[in-house]
């Protein structure tokens, strides 16, 4: 073979930092929107934020004082629109530790420009999540159970319970994905803190950068650090989605109990981890001028992933009919069937088209380079992952063993509330990291420009 | 006896009804300011609350005493004998439903009667009750009772108003009665009729009434046409081995159901001595009994008119000795008919003669006089009388005051011509259940005075000069006599809880003479020594039943009566009217727990409906329903079964109704029913807006014929428990007949099939101890809902209102599921008990976080309601959905819920009213929102019962622990017991072969398991069916 093409030469790689930049020009670009004064629609957005975010309050507030009665869920659905926003919140909170660390660990630079970003909406995804892990029970005051907390009556929570093993994968998933975001911050914050031209930020950053001055033992350290913490988030990536998978596939349910749920909660995750990453990228590459670190090459790149794990997904919507048809139960059968062509034929029919129909529109390269077809999709793919939550948790519940129980489960008007104002939370959260974090990586955009290269400049002595 | 009325126990000061506290909080909760079960979703009562608990948060900080106020228990200065805290103490009693009588045996808590058994010793009902003798007790509790007695709509004392009827009675005694007239509901008191007889001796010109929208009239004339004299029929199921009923329900509301219910099921055992019996039935709307078919007829009334004729023919002509009635019924072959094919009726009638006596013919009280009348004489040419049939004296009122709807219709005209100057009305609700054409709220308020005795407020006190509080029969002394002559006592398990007086005293003091009710019960049992009397409390039976009539049907005037019948040529629309099975006619309109259960049939809760058959419903445009008319039950969707129905106009004598109308499978074609007992405008809170009156349209006769039914617009919102007709070819109920069951007794097990059932791990044994289990006959359940109303009393069952039913939230532990069978039209019903199956390899125990649900050392899955949190997983993985989640806080939802009693932070929260928090079950966590509950097996009785062998140092023995559900079971359909034992009633059923586990392919390991159904269908008809 030839060497040539085996040899991975850095100066034949498409370029990631496109445009004029030097390393100050970057820490320019990044830090703008921090230093300067906050522009009206941040305001109009925070305000609009903020506004959902009260509804939010309001909607716990309610919930709390009335019981989970406010809501429709009924005797056969029990689980409704809680679960499906629990669990479409935690998927959009898959792609930013995939980006951050498998990508990291890969060696797969792309990633520098989106990573901040991505591990940014998926913390605030998982708090979301958590929130309605949280709120769900009957019992919100008591939901204190759930932890193995010591006392007197030896009462510990059940070990073999799926869903206690969901409390501890998603919070120690928050807990390493918000350290990791944390330490892959302090370097940036210290930039902030230097650049600071008010006592407070230079106090505010100074605390959170930890003394950072860019010692050599400081990047040794730190570039320790980092590694250790993706090395550890990374089965979290493929752990966090199966258990919450289990939620559902070691349960005894038609249309749950279903051993392909690990593999596809987690294709299903990425992609729809992806296309949140995507759409909010999009926004903010238009609104703070970054096309030049989030290239197009980024963009097509997330494209193909979205393609792909849009594929296995409906791979697996496919293997699950197979399956059914294939085990001979016929109660797991009636529940695709059902799904397909029962009362909730319509949610099914907007799941496969969102996730599998649209998704494969990326294979023209047409579509995958335009980046309004691209907002598009990535907006009807969110729409599709949650209705997939949905179809999974409802209409598997709605129809199950005794056909006397069967009911048709519609959420009030305190779900629909409580989820947009679950939007209010993730949005508030973000445009405040928006205007008080930097968004993208800058010591990290830094390391895989040319300059970095400790060769930089140099001729090539052939 | 006097110990009992002595007792007089409190909890607090507080309850002590006479004090002022007590009065006031009365006054302040009376239901001038009802509210209806409210919308849980309401915004504003949120934003008032979530305002009202900011201001009380910043006064309680203050001014406010944060501290639960003090509550003094004080123990007894002197203890009654027997009575140890904490121990219930049982009494037997009895009640009475128009004729029907129960012998009651009813648990009290330190002077709280809380549950109500069966007598075991009464030979009507032998241990069983119904739903409504179960629901009774929450009658008692209802605070929406009349309390005082009131004078023209204002408060008065009791003394007040004896003060007052002393006064008027010496009026009437001078005037020997004239002017005043007595309407009373039926009531089967040899006391009362006793009071009444004396009453009427000392007023002789005094005018006794009587009237009740449902009785067994009908039955009494058409025995008396051919016998000359009234008698009621009680018939023996144990003995008879082919039945056809014309449309009699009775099995489910008809008189002596608890009887027939447990004589009947006793014979649909195939492993019986006696073989299966046979029952064939001709109805129009489905029924309890109907289910139980091993042949059902959906004919409208006038059909079922033409099948007693064609039968009778039948019959009569081969026996022989009739050929009079025979030649005068050829007239009405051509007229009235069945429409049954001639092989049909010949196999009936055939098979009806190869039993002889031992074959029986039941008529519904609501078939026509001659009906009955034939009825009698088929029933004496097949010699059953005296073997599966007796006939009876009469004990109600027929023979002293005559039938209802004359009685009324008298007193109404005696009214018009203003010969009644008082009126005294004894129970019942006149004004809101005579016939329309009686018009008796005008007559009620053309009688200058006019007295209404009565527990409730309703449609009658509201226009009564006097409404006089009337004990409920567990506050009063008195006695009943059933209709096979046995008379049992009541007496009281409290004292009255309010100003009140039961029906002897009242009448009593109508007499000029204030004596209390237990002196006028003893003196008719004056000759019993004060040991016999004794013994008669503790047994609740004064007398044994009573010796059978010597009966011999003549055929004169039978003949005369069928030959004054009109051909009724072309009848159009026929309307059925028919109590219901909830709220009877409406006397149990402010029950909650009656309100909420789910007709066994219709599964309809809340409300009445019009039904009809899918395709009348199509001819008047009524159907929603695209698609095939008589489609498999399977292929019908649940969304167009339930929730929204159409609203209908239903014109019958010139009278107009508006109502919802429902399609129910299996019933007959061209005709409507409609069910008494809804649409009250005055009742109680929990009463309020539920269903549609159809007494308007009611003309005196439980079936008419040329109706109209006209398409309104708009849709009416039911809630339906059941929405799913078909059991989409599962096999959950399982049933075959007795030709399959003799060929394969094991053909349930063979039902479903599995892979090898291999668990991973090594599972507990469960060999040892007491291990409980229980075993459901579905050939014997017939769907009563005793058992239903038994658990919701034994377990403190709260009821939810009608929107948290619509959308699936209700309550009960114990469910039925009614599935159809076979196409909408001919369907088959069929009724399934499911409670929580008490699974040894529990998915709900599986997945719960926090194992607030866990299994215990005797194989029960146990729920502790203090450690749930509520994730609502354990119902997701229940198979059988039997778990029950608190949504919200539905005691104090409850429409008679009150401001909670306590001086603290949240006190505008609220609880269940006073003296409904008496019926409680002390023994059983009252569950507050958002935790889950479920069957038990009734812990609080193993535990108990436990305790009291454990002291005796003993085993404890088979039958001795009684969960409610098999307690209370009128056809014995439910065994429970230690499985381990193969001794124990449920041992020997879940070793029979029919015995079964539903869903056995998830290896749940239920403890409990049922017993196939066998149904023993005429091979001759069968062929029959299956050639056409």
């Amino acid at each position: 073979m030839d060497k040539q093409v085996l040899a991975d030469d850095p100066s034949k790689r498409q370029k990631l930092v496109l445009g004029d930049h030097t390393f100050a020009s970057i820490s320019d670009v990044v830090c703008k929107p921090i230093e300067s004064k906050a522009p009206t629609w941040w305001l109009i957005g925070l305000f609009a934020s903020i506004s959902f975010l009260l509804l939010l309050l309001s909607m716990l507030g309610y919930l709390v004082w009335e019981g989970v009665g406010v809501w429709g869920l009924n005797n056969p659905v029990m689980w409704g629109w809680d679960l499906v926003t629990f669990v479409f919140w935690i998927g959009i909170g898959h792609a930013g530790t995939l980006i951050s660390a498998i990508l990291f660990l890969f060696r797969q630079k792309w990633r520098t420009s989106i990573n901040r970003f991505a591990e940014a909406m998926t913390i605030f995804a998982v708090m979301c999540a958590g929130l309605y892990i949280g709120f769900h029970v009957g019992r919100f005051w008591v939901a204190y159970y759930l932890f193995p907390v010591p006392n007197s009556m030896q009462m510990w929570g059940n070990f073999r319970s799926p869903l206690l093993w969901d409390l501890f994968a998603v919070s120690t998933y928050f807990t390493i994905s918000l350290l990791f975001w944390y330490v892959g911050l302090v370097p940036d914050l210290a930039t902030l803190r230097d650049r600071a031209a008010t006592k407070t930020r230079k106090i505010v950053y100074g605390i959170f950068s930890m003394g950072w001055r860019g010692a050599n033992r400081h990047w040794q350290h730190y570039e320790k650090a980092y590694m250790i913490l993706a090395a550890l988030s990374t089965p979290l990536v493929l752990s966090v989605h199966s258990i919450v998978s289990f939620d559902f596939a070691a349960s005894q349910l038609p249309g749950w109990h279903t051993t392909i749920f690990p593999p596809y909660f987690v294709a299903g995750a990425i992609f729809s981890g992806f296309a949140m990453v995507m759409t909010l990228m999009l926004l903010a590459r238009e609104i703070f001028g970054l096309k030049d670190m989030v290239t197009m090459h980024h963009l097509e790149t997330m494209n193909k992933i979205i393609l792909a794990t849009g594929t296995m997904v409906g791979y697996a919507y496919g293997m699950e009919f197979f399956v059914a048809w294939y085990s001979g139960n016929e109660y797991e059968a009636f529940a695709f069937v059902s799904r397909a062509f029962g009362p909730y034929a319509w949610a099914y029919w907007t799941m496969v088209s969102c996730n599998v129909l649209f998704p494969q529109l990326f294979w023209f390269k047409k579509i995958r380079t335009s980046i309004p077809i691209m907002f598009v999709i990535s907006i009807i793919v969110n729409i599709g992952m949650w209705f997939e939550r949905f179809v999974i948790t409802v209409t598997s519940l709605h129809r199950d063993f005794l056909p006397s129980s069967w009911e048709y489960y519609s959420p009030t008007w305190v779900e629909i509330c409580q989820f947009l104002g679950s939007f209010g939370l993730f949005f508030t959260l973000f445009l405040l990291f928006l205007k008080f974090l930097p968004m993208i990586a800058i010591s990290e955009v830094k390391g895989i420009m040319p300059e970095a290269n400790p060769h930089h400049g140099e001729t090539h002595h052939g | 006896m006097s110990q009992i009325k002595d007792r007089s126990y409190w909890r607090s000061a507080e309850d002590d009804s006479s004090s002022a506290e007590v009065q006031a909080f009365v006054d302040r909760e009376f239901p001038a300011e009802a509210s209806v079960l409210e919308d849980p979703l309401s915004r504003r009562t949120f934003l008032k609350l979530m305002g009202a608990s900011i201001a009380l948060a910043g006064a309680s900080g203050c001014t406010m005493n944060i501290r639960k106020p003090v509550q003094k228990i004080r123990p007894y200065a002197s203890a009654p004998e027997q009575l140890v805290p904490g121990r219930p103490v049982y009494y037997a009693t009895s009640m009475a439903v128009g004729l029907d009588v129960a012998g009651l045996l009813v648990e009290s808590h330190e002077g709280r009667p809380t549950k109500v058994e069966g007598n075991p010793q009464h030979p009507m009902g032998t241990g069983a009750a119904n739903a409504w003798h179960q629901a009774s007790v929450l009658n008692l509790y209802d605070p929406d009772r009349l309390k005082t007695p009131l004078f023209q709509g204002e408060a008065a004392t009791l003394a007040q108003f004896k003060q007052w009827v002393l006064g008027a009675s010496a009026t009437w005694r001078k005037d020997k009665g004239r002017g005043l007239a007595i309407l009373t509901e039926e009531n089967v008191s040899p006391a009362y009729q006793r009071v009444l007889a004396s009453l009427k001796a000392e007023f002789p010109e005094l005018g006794v009434y009587r009237y009740d929208s449902v009785n067994q009239d009908a039955i009494v004339e058409g025995l008396s046409l051919v016998a000359g004299r009234s008698a009621l029929p009680l018939y023996d199921f144990a003995a008879a081995n082919r039945v056809l009923s014309l449309d009699a329900d009775f099995l489910g509301m008809d008189l002596g159901n608890l009887k027939y219910a447990k004589a009947f099921s006793a014979r649909r055992d195939p492993e019986n001595k006696d073989d299966m019996n046979r029952l064939y039935m001709a109805e129009s709307h489905y029924s309890v009994t109907g289910g139980k078919a091993d042949h059902r007829f959906r004919l409208s009334p006038q059909a079922i008119e033409g099948l007693a004729i064609e039968v009778a023919v039948r019959v009569l002509a081969k026996v022989g000795g009739y050929s009079d009635v025979v030649s005068g019924l050829g007239r009405f072959t051509g007229v009235r008919q069945s429409g049954l094919a001639g092989v049909t009726l010949d196999a009936i009638v055939s098979d009806l003669l190869s039993e002889g006596k031992r074959s029986l013919v039941v008529a519904g009280a609501n078939m026509p006089a001659w009906v009955h009348g034939l009825v009698a004489l088929v029933n004496q040419a097949l010699g059953s009388v005296g073997t599966s049939l007796t006939y009876h004296a009469v004990h109600g009122l027929f023979d002293t005051v005559g039938d209802s709807l004359s009685s009324i219709r008298d007193l109404s005209a005696a009214i018009r011509q203003e010969k009644v100057s008082a009126l005294i009305v004894v129970g019942g609700n006149p004004v809101y259940d005579t016939p329309v054409d009686v018009d008796f709220a005008a007559a009620m308020m053309a009688v200058p005075t006019s007295v209404h005795l009565a527990t409730h407020p309703n449609e009658t006190s509201a226009v009564a000069t006097w409404q006089v509080p009337r004990s409920h029969v567990l506050e009063s002394w008195g006695d009943f006599q059933a209709i096979d002559g046995t008379v049992s006592v009541v007496q009281p398990l409290i004292q009255p809880l309010y100003s009140s007086l039961s029906d002897t005293s009242f009448l009593a003091l109508v007499g000029g003479k204030d004596a209390d009710d237990f002196a006028l019960l003893r003196q008719g049992y004056r000759s019993l020594s004060d040991a016999a009397w004794r013994k008669v409390l503790h047994n609740g039976i004064v007398s044994e039943s009573g010796a059978s009539l010597s009966f011999r049907a003549k055929t004169s005037t039978l003949l005369s009566t069928l030959g004054g019948l009109r051909d009724l040529g072309p009848v159009g629309l026929q309307v059925s009217f028919r109590p219901d099975f909830k709220v009877y006619d409406g006397r149990f309109a402010n029950n909650g727990w009656l309100q909420e259960l789910p007709d066994p049939v219709t599964k309809l809760t809340w409300d009445n409906a019009a039904f009809v058959s899918r395709t009348t419903a199509r001819k008047l445009g009524l159907d929603p329903r695209v698609g095939g008319i008589d489609s498999p039950i399977q292929d019908v969707n649940d969304r167009e079964t339930s929730s929204k129905v159409m609203l209908a106009k239903l014109t019958v004598n010139g009278q107009e109704l508006t109502t919802a109308v429902m399609v129910q499978p299996g019933h007959a074609d061209d005709t409507v029913t409609l069910l008494f007992g809804y649409g009250r405008n005055s009742v109680g809170r929990v009463g309020k807006n539920t269903g549609f009156n159809v007494y308007p349209v009611f003309g005196g006769s439980y079936t008419q014929a040329g109706a109209t039914l006209e398409k309104l617009p708009g849709t009416y919102k039911v809630a339906v428990t059941q929405d799913h007709w078909g059991m989409e070819g599962r096999p959950l109920y399982r049933e075959g007949d007795v030709a399959e069951y003799k060929e394969n007794p094991e053909f349930a097990k063979e039902m479903e099939e599995h892979p090898p059932l291999i668990s991973p791990w090594k599972e507990k044994a469960y060999d040892t101890g007491y291990q409980w289990g229980m075993a459901i006959d579905l050939s014997k359940c017939t769907g009563c809902n005793a058992c239903l109303i038994a658990c919701q009393s034994e377990n403190n069952i709260p009821i939810v209102g009608k929107d948290q039913v619509a959308n699936g939230r209700e309550m009960h532990w114990i469910r039925l599921d009614r599935y159809y069978e076979g196409t909408e039209e001919d369907a088959v019903m069929v009724q399934q008990p499911v409670t929580c199956l008490q699974c040894e390899n529990a998915p709900c125990e599986q997945v719960c976080p926090v194992a607030a649900t866990t299994h215990s050392d005797e194989g029960l899955n146990d729920m502790t309601y203090n450690r749930c949190i509520g994730t609502k997983y354990c119902s997701n993985n229940c198979p059988v959905k039997v778990r029950r989640f608190n949504f919200l806080d539905y005691h104090q939802r409850n429409p008679q819920a009150v401001a909670k009693d306590r001086v603290h932070l949240f006190d505008y929260l609220k609880e269940p009213d006073k003296t409904v928090q008496k019926q409680f079950n002390p023994n059983v966590t009252v569950r507050m929102r958002g935790v889950m509950e479920k069957c038990t097996y009734c812990v609080q009785r193993i535990s108990s019962t436990r305790i009291v062998a454990k002291n005796e140092g003993r085993a404890i023995q088979d039958g001795e622990i009684q969960t409610a559900c098999a307690q209370t079971c009128p056809s014995d359909a439910i065994a429970f017991g230690n499985i381990l034992d193969s001794e124990s009633r449920v041992a020997k059923l879940k070793a029979q072969h029919r015995d079964y586990h539903m869903l056995s392919g998830l290896h749940l390991k239920a403890r409990t398991s049922y017993l196939a159904a066998i149904r023993n269908p005429n091979p001759r008809l069968e062929t029959v069916e299956r050639v056409s």
